[in-house]
């Protein structure tokens, strides 16, 4: 039951912040995200207020949602408004992405291959992607409305580069974290302090996007018996 | 009145059956009733686990049936655009697929987007927030609500768009149809009732008369009910129930299931009315069986009861027929001998009881009833009877010298001979040791009389015993008749009269003679009296004196005894004193003159006169050897000498017997008594039996010296008898002394003491000492006044 799967359980990690020195005006603050357990929390979006830098990105920029394995890649997509995303489809199966969020409500009904023509995401806020005939496909597309964001990598490690060498706020958010809103807001000041390393809470969903049900195993397990047999 | 054996025999196999019966039955009863409440108890548990269990599946079904509802494309779709009329029409559209009763969409703060139902009781936010909540950790909620009174069962889901993006309430209500489904599945009448907390009931049941708790339950919903099964009241019908607690989030929600008890605890009724038929048939089997086997035992017990009653009557004949192997069986087959035993035993009793043991002859309880029905023929016939008496002489002489066996065997012979000289009709009967009677029926007197004789002369032949051979004599007494007697009893009397008669005069055959008997009564009757004369002090004594030849004084004296009878007046003393004798009860009257004699001379002696006094003995006196100490005991008690009594005894007296006489007489002898012979002259004694004993005195009878005159035989008689008694060292007494010659020729023949009228006739004790004083006061010898009385006195 989906109930079930959505609400196994919920997991502490420790966001670890690696502090970086930056030589010029143009500074750069590094920190490590981690959960608990020691493993580094990728993929959770960073935003932060800079004053200096208050260009708005507009125009082509392009960016892509892959569907691969019954899952949407990347799982969280950070782009500034005005990105055009294209919505291809890598598995053999059809899809049929949806969005009901207020940012961006959509449908691209039963496809599979590239869609021609990609869509355009032009207001900031957080898209929620699902598939119609696959309820775990859950996929995030985070807007800005500028271009101070970016997102942790695989090993956790963020990156920021400011021109100002005053405190700024920053704000972390992960989808699958408890916290409200599922982000946390934080000062510079007090991620230097934590000397690099940020805890952060997010729900284990590693774990959780890999589950599938008893039937869909079934069904894998008859796909794959008739690819080898084929 | 006494119970019946059969009926106690009844009543103790009833009681004892019945009493197993009522404890099997009682135990069976209770023990299946108890299991059957146990059973139906864990029957309705059972069911109640099914119903919860369907209650579940239920819930999971319209949760499935929510869950597929929510994740339709065009239902996330229509609830994400947030326009109220669209959700309202998906929410119709969609809720009527899965039938739901109640659809509603509830955001995810608790505020309800848009509902199928209008209720204010439901779209209320804090109850919506608080279904949430529950609902949040899994995502759903499985739950009961009561709406307007109403039961649902209700399902809160997510609606995922892919995130949760709202709630879905879809509810489903708990009615009639759902009861009816539930009561075919579960066989059990259930009944929702839904109280919201205004405490207001609503009830929905498979029974259609239940509109109310009250109708359900009179008694409302206890505590109890909820913990187990009970039984109540649901429409004056008892039904076992049971009450469970539905989980409700609006007010409370409880399913009653319900049996009736009649139909549950029908196979145990059906049991329990098995069970009793079965009960009912074995005791009426059992009774059966007790009543044959009471009959069995006392059927038995009336046929011997009916034969003990037969034989008490006297019939030994008829037998008890009791063929069986039992012990009853046993029973009667000794019952059988007892019976013929007893027959033979009392035959044998009632022959002896009528026949002499030693001649088999009648004996006299018989020849009485013989006689009895020979007078009654006579009577009719006018005929003649004659009743003889036989009476044979001297035998017992026979038995004492030859042996009581020689003498049966002599009485058995007799016995023939007279039953052979007799016609066959006569009877022939032996009523004492050697005494028979004949009964001769219809024969003339003098006919009758030569048969007797004739009988008589054969009885008198020589009978041989062995090698011994004897004749024996016979005494017959004879009565005819009516002539001489009219009962049996006066005539087998009177011809014991005549035998006597017959023997007194050494007769053959007396005839009884008229008046014989009266003579024969008055006898009898003077022998009756002596008994009591003697203890009434009838008989007095009077006293003769004796006079010593030599110097003419009074020596002694000599007791004599006289009876005035009451009736009879003055009786001769020879009269009774030979009764007394012949009937053995002289000793009576000897032992009373005794007495007086003793007391008399002790008043004598107190007077101042001592006096020898002598007492005449009779032949049972002397053969009585425990005489002389009786008299030794009065002589100590009366303090008087031994030597002032003389016991005087006829030579006849001691004739018999003469060995105990003489020892008898020598105890009085060494008592110091002297020992007269009276009437010396008219006995058989012989000298040699006189010397042979310790006499010493004579006293010579009177008849020799009434008349005695010189040179007459008497006198030679009386001289040489008192020349012989004073050789043999005896003193010698005369009697009947009358007339002063008879003194003198005494005198002048040495006689040493005389006695008689000339000197007194016997005096009474009173007038005897004037007497003797007066005597020895004269002279001379002179006749007394009173010797003109010439009366003959012992």
């Amino acid at each position: 039951m989906r109930a079930n799967i959505t609400n196994l359980w919920t997991a502490s990690f420790v966001v670890i912040a690696v502090l970086t020195a930056t030589q010029s005006l143009a500074k750069e603050l590094s920190f490590s995200l981690v959960n608990e357990t020691g493993d580094p929390v990728a993929m959770a979006v960073v935003t932060w207020e800079d004053s200096n830098q208050l260009e708005k990105k507009v125009g082509s920029s392009k960016a892509i949602m892959d569907q691969k394995a019954k899952a949407f890649q990347p799982y969280i997509l950070a782009v500034s408004a005005g990105t055009e995303i294209d919505f291809p489809n890598s598995d053999s199966i059809h899809h049929h992405v949806y969005s009901f969020s207020p940012a961006k409500t959509f449908e691209i009904e039963m496809y599979a291959g590239t869609l021609s023509a990609p869509i355009i995401f032009d207001n900031p806020g957080l898209v929620v992607l699902g598939c119609n005939i696959h309820d775990v496909m859950v996929g995030y597309i985070h807007v800005s409305a500028d271009s101070n964001f970016t997102q942790s990598d695989a090993q956790g490690l963020v990156t920021i580069d400011v021109d100002t060498e005053s405190p700024f706020d920053i704000t972390i958010w992960h989808p699958d974290s408890p916290l409200p809103n599922g982000s946390l807001k934080i000062s510079s000041e007090q991620i230097e302090k934590q000397g690099g390393t940020l805890t952060f809470q997010v729900a284990n969903t590693a774990n959780i996007r890999n589950l599938s049900t008893p039937l869909q195993r079934r069904f894998e397990e008859l796909r794959k018996a008739r690819s080898e047999g084929g | 009145m006494a119970m019946k054996f059969q009926t106690k025999l009844i009543i103790a196999i009833l009681g004892i059956l019945l009493a197993v019966q009522l404890a099997t039955l009682t135990s069976v009863l209770t023990t299946t009733q108890l299991s059957v409440n146990e059973e139906l108890e864990q029957q309705l548990q059972l069911a109640g686990n099914v119903f919860e269990q369907l209650m579940e599946t239920r819930s999971e079904q319209l949760f499935n049936s929510a869950s597929v509802l929510v994740s339709d494309f065009g239902f996330k779709s229509a609830a994400a655009t947030r326009d109220s009329k669209t959700i309202q029409s998906v929410l119709a559209n969609h809720g009527a697929r899965i039938d739901a009763d109640i659809v509603s969409l509830i955001d995810l703060d608790g505020v309800q987007l848009a509902s199928s139902e209008i209720s204010e009781n439901l779209n209320d936010t804090a109850i919506y927030q608080q279904l949430i909540s529950l609902a949040e950790p899994n995502g759903y909620l499985i739950t009961n609500l009561i709406v307007d009174r109403q039961p649902f069962q209700a399902v809160v889901v997510s609606v995922d768009a892919p995130n949760r993006i709202a709630w879905a309430l879809l509810a489903f209500s708990l009615d009639n149809n759902l009861a009816m489904q539930l009561k075919e599945l579960t066989g059990l009448e259930v009944s929702f009732v839904s109280a919201e907390n205004t405490g207001d009931e609503f009830v929905t049941s498979t029974m259609a008369s239940i509109q109310s708790l009250e109708d359900l339950s009179p008694v409302g919903f206890t505590e109890e009910q909820f913990l187990a099964p009970s039984i109540w009241q649901t429409n004056n019908v008892e039904h076992l129930s049971l009450v469970l607690r539905l989980q409700s989030n609006t007010g409370q929600l409880s399913a009653v299931l319900q049996r009736p008890l009649l139909e549950a605890m029908q196979g145990f009724y059906q049991l329990r009315f098995d069970i009793l038929l079965m009960t009912l048939v074995a005791t009426l089997l059992a009774v059966a069986l007790a009543i044959f086997i009471a009959r069995s035992v006392s059927k038995p017990i009336k046929i011997f009861s009916s034969a003990t009653q037969r034989v008490a009557l006297g019939d030994y004949e008829a037998r008890v027929d009791l063929n069986t192997n039992d012990e009853f069986g046993a029973l009667a087959a000794a019952f059988n001998k007892m019976q013929e035993d007893v027959s033979v035993r009392e035959q044998k009793i009632s022959r002896d009881a009528h026949y002499d043991q030693l001649t088999q002859l009648p004996n006299r309880v018989l020849v009485i009833d013989r006689l009895a029905t020979a007078i009654d023929r006579a009577e009719r016939s006018g005929s003649q009877i004659l009743v003889v008496a036989i009476d044979i002489d001297r035998f017992t002489e026979i038995n004492t010298s030859l042996g009581s066996n020689t003498g049966d065997q002599v009485l058995i012979a007799l016995a023939k001979r007279m039953v052979s000289n007799v016609r066959k009709s006569d009877t022939v009967a032996k009523v004492g040791t050697k005494d028979f009677v004949l009964i001769l029926e219809q024969l003339e007197r003098d006919s009758g009389f030569h048969v007797i004789e004739k009988m008589v002369d054969e009885l008198k032949k020589v009978v041989a015993v062995g090698s011994i051979k004897l004749s024996v004599g016979f005494h017959c007494g004879m009565t005819t008749y009516p002539d001489q007697g009219r009962t049996g009893d006066e005539l087998i009397k009177r011809a014991n009269i005549a035998m006597q008669d017959a023997r007194a005069n050494r007769v053959a055959i007396q005839e009884y003679r008229e008046g014989q008997d009266d003579e024969y009564n008055r006898r009898l009757t003077i022998l009756t009296d002596i008994k009591r004369a003697v203890e009434n002090d009838e008989f007095t004594l009077v006293y003769q004196p004796k006079i010593g030849i030599a110097n003419r004084h009074v020596v002694e004296c000599e007791a004599l005894i006289r009876w005035i009878h009451p009736e009879q007046g003055f009786l001769p003393p020879d009269e009774f004193i030979s009764l007394a004798e012949k009937f053995g009860i002289i000793s009576l009257i000897t032992k009373w003159v005794v007495n007086e004699v003793i007391k008399q001379i002790e008043r004598w002696e107190s007077a101042g006169l001592s006096m020898k006094v002598g007492i005449n003995l009779s032949a049972l006196d002397v053969k009585d050897q425990e005489f002389p100490q009786y008299v030794a005991n009065l002589l100590n008690k009366h303090r008087v000498p031994a030597s002032n009594l003389v016991m005087e005894i006829t030579e006849s007296a001691f004739v018999q017997d003469a060995e105990i006489a003489k020892a008898v007489l020598n105890q009085f002898r060494k008592m110091g008594m002297c020992i007269a012979i009276d009437d010396y002259g008219t006995g058989y004694s012989s000298l040699s039996q006189i010397r042979d004993l310790p006499v010493t005195e004579l006293k010579i009878d009177r008849s020799f010296i009434m008349n005695l005159e010189p040179e007459c035989s008497d006198a030679v008689i009386v001289q040489s008898t008192i020349d012989m008694g004073h050789n043999m060292g005896l003193s010698v007494t005369a009697e009947g002394v009358e007339t002063i010659e008879g003194v003198e020729i005494l005198e002048s023949f040495g006689c040493d003491t005389l006695q008689g009228y000339y000197f007194s006739k016997p005096i009474s004790a009173d007038e005897f000492l004037p007497w003797v004083n007066a005597f020895h006061a004269r002279p001379e010898y002179q006749p007394t006044a009173s010797s003109e009385l010439v009366s003959r006195t012992h």
